[in-house]
């Protein structure tokens, strides 16, 4: 008996397992998305802690020859392509499944999300076709299912401005940039020379100034994460730059991805990111101003600048750690994409992908006032 | 050996249906007891297990263990009352492997249960496992193994 190879039939779904060669999947045929989105649209069986589902469908473009970057924190990095094959590499803590695309798209639109995403994200990743294979997935989304909106997450060290314009007239709603680090120094010795990676802070800036201006206020953000070296000041003056641009900060807390150069590092401080997560929501949402807030000699947030009586109540709504990302349809200042688990385990959570209870709000202050629980 | 939408349940075994556990008499009275496939399936891949301490005194329903997997933390709950008196360190070490082998290396303690007779009503065995299971991954919205 001789194969037919005319019937076979083309891969749907690929779940990374390092026991078999893994398939030869690129985009834009095929995405990789997130164990949380798999989860929530049943390609995967699964549970997650205290929430049944994610709101954004994160996609990522994937190659073979994987992301060209380096980045010392990312699970994604180049540095790994020796031990692990590309769509095999944990990411955020998790695995991502490999689907076409077509079947995504079609699963949606069958309802297989029980109506709960209302956000998709495309994640480009450096490689020569992220851009093009980028427009090729937002046109065919777009022509789909144009009621739920898309947002980039973008390459800056790829793209130009005419890309931007092209992606906002092609439909995407909001534009993202990953900058991560909070100072030039801390850029580079993660994302740079130093790590033989090729971003440039000059050109991440770039990037998020010309999304200002083709996005426009409400519609860029900037992903941010904290307890890579950065003061508590250093990364509020980034969140405040970027909200007197018309933006928002999406904040990650750092934590260190197994296989990653920086999988030895200890993740940020409790209280550190209570501060800056509170803080990043006084800026981003309640009026405040980093003019207004009180730093000591190490940089950390001593004193708000809010009354104490505003300051309780809007800890008290538990909003400010929660998940913070490209809004979905629910509340503007809740995020849509809530990614569970993505920056912390379940049993230690530092950013909630759910409304925070009585309980929580109390673990979460004593977290930020390092008292011992 | 009954499968239930793809996840193995050994008709052998006796399982704590709600807890979706399961429970293996010895030779010696003890019973070994471990998560279901279908617990793992939900799980993920367990990336840590703390037991309780061995001598601890439990009852039914109580947590004997907790996992943690990339989304999900819980307790694995004891089948029957009695006295934790092993843990399976080699699966505490290695958590993977109670997904590899949830029936057999992947095992996670062991008690000796203190009214085992009057317990084991309330467990389920043989030819019901696939009617009981099918139901509950029907309440659940469990797609399968």
């Amino acid at each position: 008996m001789s194969a037919d190879i005319d019937n076979v039939q083309p891969m749907q779904f690929y779940r990374p397992d390092y026991h078999i060669k893994t398939p030869d999947m690129r985009s834009p045929e095929y995405v990789q998305m997130s164990t949380a989105a798999a989860i929530t649209l049943g390609l995967i069986p699964g549970k997650m802690h205290r929430t049944a589902c994610t709101h954004c469908l994160n996609l990522l473009v994937t190659y073979p020859e994987g992301c060209r970057a380096n980045c010392a924190y990312c699970g994604l990095a180049r540095h790994r392509e020796e031990a692990r094959d590309y769509a095999d590499r944990n990411f955020i803590r998790v695995d991502w499944p490999t689907v076409r695309f077509s079947d995504v798209i079609a699963r949606v639109q069958a309802g297989a999300d029980r109506g709960q995403f209302q956000r998709m994200c495309i994640s480009m990743i450096t490689h020569p076709n992220s851009d093009a294979d980028t427009i090729i997935l937002l046109q065919q989304w777009m022509a789909a299912l144009p009621q739920i909106p898309v947002s980039i997450l973008s390459n800056p060290t790829t793209m130009e401005k005419a890309d931007l314009i092209e992606l906002r007239r092609l439909g995407a709603e909001i534009f993202t940039v990953a900058l991560d680090a909070a100072t030039p120094t801390l850029f580079e010795r993660t994302r740079g020379k130093s790590v033989d990676s090729p971003h440039r802070w000059e050109k991440y800036w770039q990037a998020i100034e010309w999304a200002s201006e083709v996005f426009g206020p409400e519609r860029f953000g900037v992903h941010l994460i904290g307890g890579l070296g950065e003061t508590e000041q250093e990364i509020l003056s980034i969140c405040q730059r970027i909200k007197t641009m018309g933006g928002h900060n999406h904040m990650f807390a750092f934590y260190p991805e197994q296989g990653s150069l920086m999988e030895d590092w200890p993740a940020v401080p409790h209280d550190q990111w209570r501060r800056i997560q509170l803080a990043r929501f006084i800026i981003d949402y309640a009026g405040g101003t980093i003019q207004n807030m009180i730093f000591n000699t190490f940089g950390q947030v001593i004193d708000f600048g809010l009354p104490t009586a505003r300051l309780a109540e809007i800890i008290h709504s538990g909003k400010p750690f929660q998940t913070s990302g490209c809004p979905g349809s629910d509340d503007t200042e809740i995020s849509a994409c809530n990614r569970p688990y993505g920056d912390s385990s379940p049993s230690d959570i530092l950013s909630f992908p759910f409304t925070l209870n009585a309980l929580d709000v109390e673990f979460v202050k004593n977290q930020m006032i390092n008292k011992p629980l | 050996m009954a499968i239930v939408r793809g996840c193995q349940l050994p008709d052998d075994l006796f399982y704590h249906v709600d807890s979706n556990v399961w429970a293996r008499l010895e030779s010696d009275g003890s019973i070994i007891v471990g998560m279901t496939a279908y617990a793992c399936s939900l799980a993920g891949q367990l990336v840590a297990a703390t037991p309780k301490k061995i001598g601890k005194e439990i009852e039914q329903k109580q947590t004997i263990c907790t996992v943690e997997s990339g989304k999900w933390v819980g307790p694995i709950k004891a089948p029957v009352s009695g006295q934790l008196i092993e843990i399976n360190e080699p699966a505490i070490d290695k958590p993977t492997l109670i997904n590899e082998d949830p029936y057999g290396r992947g095992w996670v303690a062991k008690i000796q249960p203190k009214r085992w007779d009057v317990e084991k009503a309330s467990l389920v065995t043989g030819a019901e496992i696939a009617a009981v299971f099918e139901a509950k991954m029907n309440t659940d919205g469990f797609g399968g193994c």
